[in-house]
Order: structure tokens, then C-alpha cells, then sequence
């Protein structure tokens, strides 16, 4: 009960906290589309993929806004002071995933579910490979639920988390108010809600990440000034390479930097933005918007990073001496935003990533509850409800997974983030070759893919098991690779046998 | 600042976003697509 009472005096804090008003008014701004949007839900199509009619520039906001997690506002410039510049790697391992993803991915993909009619992933693989007895919806099914309910319940951890330290809120409180919200305008309104409030959570998103470096530089006195107080931290963080060479240098760095970008081609929950989008053509305009986007927030990011290191080596940090060392490298882009700007902005800017955590566990939830209602219990349990009954079930599904992601965070949290690490390469080596091989090979057969799909989460699994493999290279490049030589081998193997 | 640093900050964007573009434009209409 003391819990519950404290929650409630944190929230009456809120309201009357400035920097906390527009995190609430945003809040009431995310609701209302999800009240706005409810009535557009007729049918599975409307709630799992809006009905296919998303103009291209909210499908690249929604995947893009949904693909980022607070790891871009928080991780990525915290990264800095680990790797300096080298952190670059990352940014265009990732922006050349994303580019790869638009450009060779979503084309075929949105082509193929609209003309089968494929709602989920797991619904477009049967239908390209052939029903087998279900097998390839199965396992797809099972994976998407277990690491996407995983997904959702990491997402709600650190929601308490953020919640806390920007407004004082109970971990707890944070923690069912997030879950709250979510599940609230993820129900009523389905994806057209969770895409229309990506769009508002990824323009702040990258407002961050511009307009903190553009006045952290100018405060700074330009690059130079910066890079000279930088180097005085340690001249290795200036550099490209971080300091390293040889093997920790191309195989650690650089290969294992790119190799994230590997994972957006296999994760369901950015996948079925590219199948919402209305047509070819708005989807290439969706391309363009979603290069923009990605240009301007990754290697806006790692510039906060440096903006952050080099005020706090001149000890202009709120409540910092120059030169202090940082508890928590995280912690940087609230310090340079509140360091940088009036309140009241820094607190917006700072709700920008409590956006990111929202618009990436949204989508997630959509997918696992897409996963339950869809693939589950219409297909494989072979419910065949009316319209209506399966958006009322499926509403029914997005609730109760929320729940569970929320208990899975109170009671199990541990777990959680133990497992949590491998879901972003454990969905891009299930999905990501057999996707890519599906769409651009037409001899890849239902054996290859099934192969693969399996190959991929078992050389993840055994890879993150194996200290000196762990330490080598991140997991999803060999878990990838192998893959997808698995698919390509028995899909040609089957060939030749058949 | 290293220069080395600064070109491949400024240059490694843009050459993502000049191959982006550029696939775009080679990429041709789908046939069925509406306008």
C-alpha cells in the first residue's frame, strides 16, 4: 500500500514540476491518437497493418522511431567515451543495415504480402514455402513471441528506470504507468495508432539529436576547442581506429560495429512497417525520409557524446567539477541537455527518450500480440472468428501481453536482461537470411528456410555461450553467415533431390 | 581535431545517403502500382 500512495504523491509532484507538464501533456497528446484512431479498426489488416495505407514519410518514421530504442539517446553517445570517434563504426553499421533493409527488403516484401494477403512474417514465410504441416509458421511463432515478449518487458524496466530519474517516480509507478500507456493506445487504436505517435516520437527523437550537438559545439567554440579537450581526456578517443590495431581493430571494431546493422532485415516488428506502406512509390519516398532520419540522429548521437565529454572535461556539467570522472556513462545526453538548455526544453528533449522506449515497445507488442491472435490461434488453432471478433481478440491479446511484460519486469527482471541481449541477433539470424533469400531466390525452398531459421539460433546460442568466441566477434555475424550458407545448401540439396 | 576524423565523420553520412539516393533512382516503377 505504501508503494501505491507513494506513486500517487510522485504523480501529484509532476503536475506541479514544468519539466515533468510536457512529458504528461505528451503523454495526453499519444492517448488522444489512440482514442482518435480506435474506430478504424474493422479487421486484422486494420489493426496488425492499418490497412495498408500508410503514406511513405509515417511508415519511415514509424519503422525508424520503432527501430531505435532508448540505446540511441542514451547508449549510443555513453559509447563515446568508450570508443571515441570509433563508435562511428556503429553508425554506419546500422545506417547501412537500414539503407540495405528500404532498398532490398521492403520493395519485394510490401510486393509479396499485399498480393498473398500475408499479415504477419510468419504468414508471408507459409505462404511463400508452402504449408508443410505448419512447420515454418510454428517456429517463426515461437521465436517472435518468446523474444518480443522479452522485448516488451525490457522496454518496461527501463521505462521505471528513466521515469525515476527524470521525475522522481517509484521504479514500480514508472514501471505500470509506461505499461499503461502503451498497452492503451496500442489497443484501442492498433497500428495506426502505434505509427501516427512513432511519427511524434521520432521528430523528437531527432530534434534531440540535432539541436543538443548544434548548440554543445557552439558553446564549445567549434570542433576544434572540442577536440582539444577531448584529447586531453585521452587523444586515442579522436581517433577513427579508437586507438586499437590489428586484430581488435578490423575483426572486434570494425567487423563486429557493421555486423549490427545485419539485424534490421530479420526484426518483425520493422519488417511489417515496409508491408503497411500503401505503395511503391510511397515507399521510396519513405526510403529517402528514413536515410534522412538515420544521417542526422546516428551520427548526431555519438557528437552528443563528444559535446558531453569535452563540457565535462571544462567542468560544464551541472553539479560536476572539470575533469570528474562519470558513475554512469549514460547519464550523459539528460547532463548535457539540462547543461545546455533552459528547463523547461531539457526536459522535453529528455522525454525524447522515454518517446524512444515507447515507440520501439509499442511495436513490439503489436508483433507478439500479431504472433498470438494471428498466427496462433487463427492459424495454426484454426479459430476462424468474424472480423470484428478477431480485433476484439486481438485487443484482448495486446492487454494480457502487457500484463505479462509488465509481471515478467517486476518479478523476473534478471532474466530478462540476461536474455534480452540476444533477441536483437537471435531475430536478425532467424529472420533476416531466409527473408533475404526468400525474396530475391526463387530455388530456396521450405527445407532451406526452415534449416536455416534453426542454424541461425543455434550458432547464436552456442556463440554467446563460448567466452572466446563471445569475445572474438558479435554473435549475429557468424549466426547470420551460417544462416544463411545453411538456407542456400539445403534449399539446393532439396533441389536436386526432389 | 584530426582532419582523418572530421572527413570521416562528414563523408561516411553522406556516402550512405548518395548510395541510398542513388539506388532509388535506378530502382525503376513496380508494374501494378498505383500512382
Amino acid at each position: 500500500m505504501s508503494e501505491i500512495a507513494a506513486g500517487w504523491r510522485a504523480l501529484g509532484d509532476m503536475l506541479r514540476d514544468p519539466q515533468a507538464l510536457g512529458f504528461l501533456a505528451y503523454l495526453a497528446l499519444v492517448l488522444i491518437i489512440g482514442i482518435a484512431t480506435a474506430r478504424t479498426n474493422r479487421s486484422s489488416q486494420d489493426y496488425f497493418l492499418a490497412g495498408r495505407r500508410l503514406p511513405g514519410w509515417v511508415g519511415a518514421f514509424s519503422e525508424r522511431a520503432s527501430g531505435e530504442s532508448a540505446w540511441l539517446l542514451i547508449g549510443l553517445p555513453g559509447l563515446f567515451f568508450v570508443d571515441g570517434f570509433g563508435a562511428l563504426w556503429v553508425a554506419v553499421g546500422c545506417a547501412t543495415g537500414i539503407l540495405f533493409s528500404w532498398t532490398f527488403i521492403a520493395p519485394r516484401l510490401r510486393a509479396s504480402t499485399a498480393a498473398d494477403g500475408s499479415l504477419t512474417i510468419p504468414d508471408y514465410l507459409e505462404n511463400r514455402f508452402g504449408n508443410g504441416r505448419h512447420s515454418l509458421r510454428l517456429v517463426a511463432t515461437l521465436v517472435v513471441l518468446f523474444f518480443y515478449t522479452l522485448y516488451v518487458s525490457a522496454q518496461v524496466v527501463a521505462a521505471g528506470k528513466v521515469l525515476e530519474t527524470a521525475f522522481g517516480l517509484p521504479v514500480t509507478a514508472g514501471m505500470a504507468l509506461g505499461t499503461g500507456i502503451i498497452v492503451l493506445y496500442t489497443l484501442l487504436g492498433g497500428f495506426l495508432a502505434v505509427a501516427l505517435t512513432d511519427v511524434v516520437q521520432g521528430l523528437l527523437m531527432v530534434l534531440t539529436l540535432v539541436l543538443l550537438p548544434v548548440v554543445g559545439i557552439i558553446t564549445l567554440g567549434g570542433f576544434g576547442p572540442m577536440g582539444e579537450a577531448i584529447a586531453a581526456v585521452d587523444p586515442d578517443l579522436l581517433r577513427v581506429s579508437a586507438g586499437r590495431g590489428g586484430h581488435a581493430l578490423w575483426i572486434g571494431l570494425v567487423i563486429g560495429s557493421l555486423g549490427i546493422g545485419l539485424g534490421y532485415m530479420g526484426q518483425p516488428h520493422l519488417l511489417t512497417r515496409f508491408m503497411a506502406v500503401r505503395s511503391h512509390r510511397q515507399l521510396r519516398q519513405g526510403t529517402g525520409v528514413a536515410l534522412i532520419w538515420t544521417s542526422l540522429s546516428f551520427w548526431g548521437a555519438i557528437l552528443v557524446g563528444a559535446v558531453g565529454l569535452a563540457l565535462l572535461q571544462q567542468g560544464g556539467l551541472p553539479g560536476l567539477p572539470a575533469g570528474a570522472e562519470l558513475d554512469d556513462r549514460e547519464r550523459i545526453m539528460p547532463l548535457v541537455a539540462q547543461a545546455l538548455l533552459n528547463p523547461w526544453l531539457a526536459g522535453v528533449l529528455i522525454s525524447a527518450a522515454i518517446a524512444a522506449m515507447m515507440s520501439t515497445a509499442d511495436s513490439q507488442l503489436l508483433v507478439a500480440t500479431s504472433a498470438m491472435a494471428e498466427d496462433l490461434c487463427h492459424k495454426l488453432l484454426g479459430w476462424d472468428l468474424p472480423a470484428r471478433t478477431m480485433v476484439g481478440l486481438s485487443r484482448v491479446t495486446t492487454l494480457m501481453l502487457g500484463l505479462l511484460a509488465f509481471l515478467l519486469a517486476l518479478y523476473a527482471q534478471e532474466y530478462v536482461f540476461h536474455l534480452v541481449l540476444y533477441a536483437w541477433a537471435g531475430l536478425g539470424a532467424v529472420f533476416g537470411p531466409v527473408l533475404l533469400l526468400g525474396l530475391w531466390w526463387r530455388n530456396c525452398t521450405r527445407a532451406g528456410a526452415l534449416t536455416g531459421m534453426l542454424t541461425g539460433l543455434v550458432v547464436m546460442l552456442v556463440w554467446t555461450r563460448v567466452p572466446a568466441l563471445k569475445g572474438m566477434v558479435y554473435e549475429l555475424v557468424p549466426a547470420f553467415l551460417a544462416s544463411f550458407l545453411a538456407t542456400v545448401l539445403v534449399s539446393h540439396l532439396n533441389r536436386r533431390s526432389v | 581535431m584530426p582532419l582523418g576524423t572530421l572527413l570521416w565523420f562528414f563523408l561516411s553520412p553522406a556516402a550512405i545517403l548518395a548510395l541510398g539516393f542513388g539506388l532509388l533512382a535506378a530502382s525503376r516503377e513496380q508494374p501494378g502500382d498505383e500512382p
